[in-house]
Order: C-alpha cells, then structure tokens, then sequence
C-alpha cells in the first residue's frame, strides 16, 4: 500500500517505532479529536436549525414578571 | 424490470437449494473450505435470496382497517424532522401558551415541572412567575396540618381535576387523558394529534353521533368526547403570529412532543457524533482485521506425498 517513501511509511517512523508513543497519541488525539468532532456537529447542528434555537425566541423575558 | 428478473434468479437459487437438504450442506461446507474467491460470491447471492424470500414471506402484513383505526393521517413536514433538526423553540412556547389556555382546563400535564420549561420556552424568572399564579398543597407543617402555598418551579403542572372520576364525572364519562406522553401513547403520535385536533367535521349522510359526542374521522370509532377546541383567534400569541387554527395546531403538538420526548435534541447530537465515530472504528477495525489476517490468506498450502 505504502512505498518507502509514502506519507504512511512517515507516519509509521514518526508514531508507531515506541508503543508508548503510539499509545499516547491514541490517548491524545482520543481527546483533542473528540473535541473537534464536538466543535464540528455543534456548528452543522447551528447551521442547520437557524432561528429555532432557545436563545432565539423573540418574545424572551416579555411576560410580566412582577405580580 | 431488470430487478424483478434478478430477484427471480436469485429466488430460483435460493428454492433449488432449499429442496435439496443434504447437498446444501455439503455445498455450504466446502465453500466455507474453498479459499477460491468466485464462489464467495456465489455465497453472497445466495444469502441475498435468503433475505429476499424472508421479506417477500413478511408481505401478506394486516393493512390498517379505517373502522379499527380511525382514518389514516398524512405526514406533515414537521420542524424537528430530521437527523439534525432541532425543535422550534418559540414554536414549544406558543404551544404551552395554547396548551395553558385551551387544553388545560380538562387535561392534565402532571408529569411536566415548571422548571422543565426553563431554558426550552421561558426564563427562569418568567417561569417562576408562571408557577406562583397557581396554588399547591405542601406536605405537613410543624402543626401537622396541610397548607397551600404559591408555586415554585420544582411543582407539577396543575391538574384540572383531583382524579380520574372527577375528571369523567365533569365530562360525560369519558376521562380527558394526561397530555405529557401523548405523541409518544399514540401511533404516529404527532400526525394523529394534530390531524385530530384540526379534523373536526360534518359527519357524512347517514352518520348519527349521539348527544354529547363529536364526529371525528380520526379517532377510532370516529365519534370523541372532546368538543372541537382550536378556533380561529381563540388565542393571542405574545409573538403576534396570528393564530389559526392550523398554526395553534402545530404549536400546540410541538409542545406535546418536546414534553414526551425533552431529550430528542441531545440524542440526535450523540447519535450523530457516535454513529459517525464508530463508522470511522470500523473502518479501522476492517483494516486491521484484514491486516492480521493477510498472512494466513496468503500462505500457500505443499502437499509432501510420500509414495
């Protein structure tokens, strides 16, 4: 699949020589990776319900409070 | 047209090796033995005409009978249809405002809290507000006897009626059903609600309904205890729409679906994210499957006869 020279061979001596080195960018790109695809759905979500949210309803904090 | 062929040779596969037991076995065997890839294939189809037979078996299903069932409903394109569709907020607050004005007077929400209304149609001062208007009885005082105090957000919506005889003695015997599971209680519960809400009608020639109940076409029997309720500008909207009889329908049941299913955004947003990742696993998993296994996929067998 990957020659000598592929980016695969590269991502292969820069990650994957040292178990402990493997193991930790699995623990760390778990977490920042998370991170994105959170970030990532978050924002399809938002742009995909435009105006149905909470924070846009007009009439927030209209009703007369004080009794 | 093609398909319909297709389908045909594989059923054809599939009943010739149903009608012979013994063979199949051994057919079965030696392709699980053979390492050739062709009869994988063969394999594959196989299995397909298998599924296939299977669900043309599931075709002789019970259609839906209009007089046990009530009339079918449409589907209406609902806001919070969808993968990532969220609920229309404002539309769940014209909804309790409905609710609060036309439903609650025979129907009780006992399982929603004000303070589930915070953050999803009110503030917490506007639903704090909403929740002193009523009164509730508090357990024991210090004297031991019971009291009323205003409402707090951790209350209960308000029942309109102490129980369920009270509620059918002031309704002609029939028991106006507790509205906070109600899209979920019914099927296709949202359609069914709103086409029942905005279906009243005549009933057609040579339909009688007796005193004291109401042709609709949509319930099952198509005569119901409720009253037609949702009028043209019964209710004023905060927000100026105006409020026909349509729109106080679709307010009104997304309120009714929020309230039976709060948790639809949060599983929408985690079943995206966790059936994307794990599609991603997969592919991994696939990989490095196929990776271990390549050594023994591709090992040459020697017979060394010695003769």
């Amino acid at each position: 699949m990957a020659n000598q020279k592929g980016a695969l061979e590269g991502f292969y001596r820069l990650i994957m020589r040292r178990n402990s080195v493997y193991v930790s960018f699995i623990i760390a790109g778990a977490f920042f990776g998370e991170r994105a695809v959170d970030y990532g759905v978050h924002k399809l979500w938002e742009s995909k319900n435009v105006g149905k949210r909470y924070e846009d309803i007009s009439v927030l904090g209209q009703r007369p409070v004080e009794e | 047209m093609v398909g319909g062929g297709f389908i045909q040779q594989i059923l054809r596969r599939k009943l010739h090796s149903q009608s012979l037991a013994t063979p199949v076995r051994s057919w079965l065997s030696s392709t699980k033995a053979n390492v050739d890839a062709g009869s994988s294939g063969v394999r594959a189809f196989a299995l397909l005409g298998a599924g296939v037979t299977g669900l043309l078996s599931f075709s002789t299903v019970a259609s839906a009978d209009e007089a046990e069932h009530g009339l079918a409903c449409p589907d209406y394109p609902w806001p919070h249809d969808g993968i990532l569709s969220s609920y229309d907020h404002a539309s769940i607050r014209r909804g309790h405002q409905v609710y609060q004005q036309v439903c609650a007077s025979c129907h009780s929400m006992s399982l929603i809290s004000y303070r589930d209304l915070v953050g999803v149609a009110y503030t917490e001062e506007e639903a704090k507000a909403m929740a002193a208007e009523i009164e509730v009885v508090d357990g024991p005082n210090d004297e031991g006897e019971m009291f009323t105090r205003p409402g707090k957000l951790s209350d209960r919506l308000p029942q309109p009626y102490a129980n369920e005889s009270a509620a059918r003695f002031a309704n002609g015997g029939a028991y106006p059903p507790d509205l906070s599971l109600i899209t979920k209680a019914r099927h296709n519960g949202q359609n069914y609600v709103f086409a029942l809400l905005t279906g009243y009608r005549d009933p057609p020639a040579g339909i009688s309904i007796r005193e004291g109940l109401h042709y609709n076409p949509y319930f099952p029997g198509g005569a119901i205890a409720m009253p037609k309720m949702l009028n043209d500008e019964a209710v004023e909207y905060e927000d100026g729409v105006p409020a026909t009889e349509a729109q106080m329908g679709k307010d009104v049941v997304s309120f009714l679906s929020w309230a039976a299913e709060p948790e639809m955004e949060e599983r929408k947003l985690m079943g995206f994210k966790w059936i994307f990742l794990l599609s991603l696993a997969l592919l991994q998993a696939a990989y490095y499957r196929r990776l271990k296994w390549s050594v023994l996929k591709s090992r040459k067998l020697v017979l060394d006869v010695v003769n």
